[in-house]
């Protein structure tokens, strides 16, 4: 009989400005099965704190404009936005540079 | 010779201009597979067959006998201003092997790459950002000066909605231009305004240009009020006064229903809040209650009165903002500026009944607010220690007549499209101007929310600057002494465009020569050895514009592109000749650095999104790209498969044409624009947190809600008789950047116009014994140049005119060598030159003039 498996295991990367604060480009992170996009933000703005925070939410729950999220290569608008779901795939959170001028 | 032979000789090809930002259409007379000549597209809306000097001379940038032609390899470790590197001619194989493995030294600790992809708006411009994002550092930097741009793209994003603000001189009656030459030198889309403008003029637009030099717009104007040097808020700040208090001249419908204008403000600056919701409150004069912003029932929103509600006592910002003025009175400020009390009336007058409050009109069945009046202002109002707050007074004014992207006021650039995708800016946070606005995904300076500051973890610390932009001035300080900023690491790479930052991006070059020889090592893109190449370890030939593929060719089809009534365009870039043997497409290049490190994958998921690839049309990863197959994917992608490379390469532009809400979004954006920057003083409050834990003393003046006028460091130096003359820029409209220095035609132009010289007002000159074409030392606190003097009476007096980007010394640039004097060298490059808001390095520098 199988066995439920109660957890998943996100390879997430990051891009942009972001491997300058969590330390690394990429990590491994074990979620409950079901969690989404916001659940997994949730969780690296705990162990990252406000530096991690304030560069992806403009305020709660809404992303800045500049930040991009990637769930199995798909732009997460088109998978729910913040309420993706989450699959044992590669989820990319990427903080793009701005445009200038001059 | 019969037709059909000289037909095959001799062809026309149509492409991009790239001597600028903007991409005019051209087309480029080929005879033998050799460029003769170039002309405007005339089918382009953008510059309908015009062109400017610059573009006319390109061919001599393509045949220019110094170009780099194959990559180049420093033998001389030690760097310098002036040191030879030593070049060696390497192959491409070891060029990019080399690269590869400095990134790899860094690979663990990303952010130690610097990348300048300045292009300017071309494809190099986006890939450098994908291979930089994907790397994984924050330091990716997309602009080219150290001024221009870092106000008005946040202020507008939020006040207008687009990337830039452009009068509309198809219907403006008045148009005042401060610290600019739109229209008539410079700007986006310049070939096109430059004919409007005349247009305009031809059918009696009064044109008032102010600035402390009296150029080309000033000479095109009906009257040039010269005004000291960085006072630009004083008299905007007076003009708002004249209207709001003397004249009660003001838009109260735009101000209650498209402002924050109606926004109750608390003893302690903040908004009043809805208990419930958190949405800021509103007195709604209609059945005397207090609102939020956002109900549905509001009919009257009072922009006076004081009124409680929920236990606190709150005024509609708009009487702030009235109070706050008034202590600019015309008197007052005639003292900071120069400018005669009655001229500052009589302008505010003129502006604000030309603005004809109240009055519509009907456009393509469309009714339309009508206000035939704007103020215009860039570059030099936003070159200054408190850049944000000398250009935001400036933009209140359109506001508060209600001018703001309707007919005859000023427009917001490139906001808003149907086609070929759509895009428009939307409300957000407390009702205001937040999201969208912008044709290319990606990055957008918006001053609005801004973000929360935090310790920095960038090399310039932009995390101190939560409204700014971008922050590459900051560099040449903050890397002298990171640990002040809580940093613990160094920068050690720089991968370049072909661009001369040394000269063009930052202040005093000894501290940028401080910071590039910092640098392990410093990869360029080069079309010629410029200033700033003489630092790099590899040097990698770059294609001329008329050898290349872009399918981005400029912002006068991204940001900048004409407004109102006018098509969408597109075009590509393409090579009208066979490239340089030697030379390969940077789009090529840099698919094989990606693939050395293995983010290329990475690379091409950030370019589908930049680029807007869809579908088939995708990069996928694993494989290569010849540039011309990426120009076709993404003009498939955009247009559909009748539309691909082909089709642009015959055709040159699509058009596609806009609707009236494209032409004029102010009424159909449910969103509000700000009179009061309630946000600042969050930020500010937050930002005083990061700086007392960081022990950084910090300058908090310019947080605040309402503007006031504060003066720059040049403004007192030359109060306290240290110097006597403040130096400004200004610009030619034969020269953008240094792109055109080594260009013989333009270099003849330049001589034959003076433009090498710096400008003294003749009667200061006389005074202190100089002549017409002396030689003069002139002396900024930070160095002393040569000069060569050109007397006129069109400067203020208390000003020196310092034009163009010249000042070359590499031994790659014989032609410009010696010639001119660069401005930015002048400048003081320290943390107090910097404007704590947008992070604008002070343009205006105090300096002595004398043989």
């Amino acid at each position: 009989m199988l066995v439920p498996q109660s957890t998943l295991t996100a390879q997430i990367k990051f891009m942009g400005d972001l491997p300058a604060v969590i330390g690394q480009r990429s990590l491994e992170l074990e979620m409950p099965v079901g969690s989404t996009v916001r659940d997994l933000l949730a969780s690296l703005s705990k162990t990252y704190g406000e530096a991690f925070t304030a560069r992806v939410f403009s305020s709660p729950a809404k992303l800045h404009h500049y930040i991009l999220i990637f769930v199995d290569g798909e732009h997460i608008k088109t998978r729910g936005a913040l309420d993706a779901q989450l699959g044992n795939g590669e989820v990319d959170v990427v903080m793009l540079p701005m445009f200038g001028g001059g | 010779m019969d037709a059909t032979a000289q037909a095959t000789k001799s062809r026309w090809i149509p492409t991009t201009c790239g001597m600028c930002y903007i991409g005019c259409g051209v087309r480029v007379q080929v005879e033998d597979g050799v460029a003769v000549n170039i002309e405007g597209n005339p089918e382009n809306p953008q510059n309908r067959g015009k062109m400017c000097a610059k573009g006319k001379a390109g061919i001599m940038n393509l045949y220019n006998p110094h170009r780099v032609k194959v990559p180049l390899k420093r033998t001389n470790p030690e760097k310098g201003l002036n040191v030879d590197p030593g070049w060696q001619e390497i192959s491409w194989e070891e060029a990019l092997e080399q690269i590869a493995a400095n990134l790899e030294r860094i690979r663990e600790s990303p952010k130690k790459l610097l990348i300048m992809c300045w292009g300017p708006e071309t494809d190099i411009n986006h890939w450098l950002k994908a291979f930089g994002s994907a790397f994984g550092t924050p330091h990716v930097n997309s602009t080219g000066s150290p001024t221009c741009g870092k106000v008005v793209h946040p202020v507008e994003f939020f006040s207008g909605g687009g990337f830039h603000q452009q009068p509309d001189l198809h219907y403006a009656n008045f148009c005042m231009l401060v610290g600019t030459q739109f229209g008539i030198a410079t700007r986006g889309s310049y070939n096109h305004h430059a004919l409007d403008m005349a247009e305009a003029r031809e059918r009696g637009m009064k044109l008032v240009v102010v600035d402390p030099v009296g150029g080309y717009a000033a000479s095109k104007a009906n009257e040039w009020i010269p005004i000291r040097p960085g006072t630009d808020a004083a008299l905007a700040l007076s003009m708002l006064h004249v209207l709001l208090n003397e004249l009660q001249i003001y838009d109260r419908n735009f101000l209650k229903n498209k402002t924050n204008a109606p926004y109750l403000v608390g003893a302690n600056g903040r908004y009043l809040r809805d208990a419930k919701t958190n949405e800021p409150l509103i007195y709604d004069a209609a059945d005397r209650r207090v609102k939020t912003h956002d109900d549905p029932s509001l009919r009257d929103p009072a922009l006076t009165g004081s009124y409680e509600t929920q236990g606190q006592r709150g005024r509609p910002a708009f009487e702030l903002l009235r109070e706050h003025v008034a202590k600019y009175t015309p008197e007052q400020t005639e003292t900071i500026t120069t400018i005669p009390a009655a001229t500052v009336r009589r302008l505010a007058r003129e502006f604000g009944e030309a603005a004809r409050i109240g009055a519509t009109i009907t456009i393509d069945g469309v009714e339309l607010p009508y206000r035939p009046a704007c103020v215009d202002w860039a570059k030099g109002t936003q070159g200054h220690k408190h850049g944000f707050h000398q250009c935001w007074p400036l933009k209140l004014l359109n506001i508060v007549v209600g001018a703001v992207n309707v007919p005859g006021g000023i427009l917001s650039t490139g906001a808003a499209g149907k086609q070929p995708h759509r895009w428009a800016p939307e409300g957000g946070t407390d009702g205001m101007l937040e999201e969208g606005g912008h044709h290319l995904p990606g990055g957008h300076p918006k001053a609005f929310p801004g973000r929360k500051p935090t310790r920095p973890v960038r090399m310039d610390a932009g995390e101190l600057f939560p409204l700014a932009p971008h922050y590459h001035p900051l560099l040449p300080i903050t890397f002298d002494n990171p640990a002040a900023y809580g940093l613990s690491y160094r920068l050690e790479m720089l991968i370049h465009t072909a661009t001369n930052s040394l000269l063009s991006s930052f202040g005093d070059h000894k501290k940028v020569e401080r910071l590039f020889q910092s640098l392990k090592f410093s990869v360029g893109f080069a079309v010629e050895v410029n200033e700033t190449t003489l630092f790099d370890d590899i040097v990698l030939p770059f294609p001329s514009y008329l050898e290349r593929y872009d399918f981005v060719t400029g912002l006068g089809t991204t940001t900048i592109p004409p407004g109102g009534e006018h098509d969408f365009h597109w075009q590509i870039r393409q090579p009208v000749v066979e490239p340089v043997a030697g030379v390969r497409h940077p789009q090529e290049v840099m698919q094989d650095i990606g693939e050395r490190l293995g983010i290329l994958g990475d690379m091409y998921r950030l370019l589908n999104h930049a680029f807007i690839l869809t579908g088939e049309n995708t990069l996928k990863a694993g494989r290569h790209y010849p540039a011309a197959e990426v120009i076709d994917r993404t003009a498939r992608s955009w247009f559909g498969d009748a539309y691909g490379l082909d089709w642009f390469r015959k055709e040159g532009v699509i058009r596609l044409p806009r609707d009236i809400e494209e032409a004029y979004i102010g009424p159909f954006i449910n969103a509000r624009v700000p009179i009061y920057l309630e946000h600042f003083l969050q930020r500010g409050e937050e930002l005083r947190t990061v700086t007392e834990e960081l022990g950084l003393e910090w300058d908090f003046s310019d947080y605040k809600p309402l503007s006031d006028w504060m003066p720059c460091c040049s403004y007192d130096a030359a109060r306290n008789g240290a110097y006597d003359l403040i130096a400004v820029h200004f610009k030619f409209p034969y020269v953008y950047g240094s792109f055109g220095n080594e260009n013989p035609w333009i270099d003849e132009i330049c001589e034959r116009t003076n433009a090498y010289d710096i400008l003294l007002n003749e009667a200061v000159g006389k005074a202190k014994g100089i002549r017409d074409g002396d030689s003069v030392w002139l002396e900024s606190p930070v160095t002393k140049v040569r000069a060569r003097v050109k007397l006129t009476q069109c400067i203020h007096p208390e000003a020196v005119g310092v034009g163009g980007h010249f000042g070359h010394w590499s031994p790659g640039m014989p032609i410009a060598r010696g010639k001119g004097l660069n401005f930015n060298s002048l400048l003081p490059t320290d943390i107090d030159h910097i404007d704590k808001i947008s992070t604008a390095l002070d343009h205006c520098v105090q300096v002595k003039v004398y043989k």
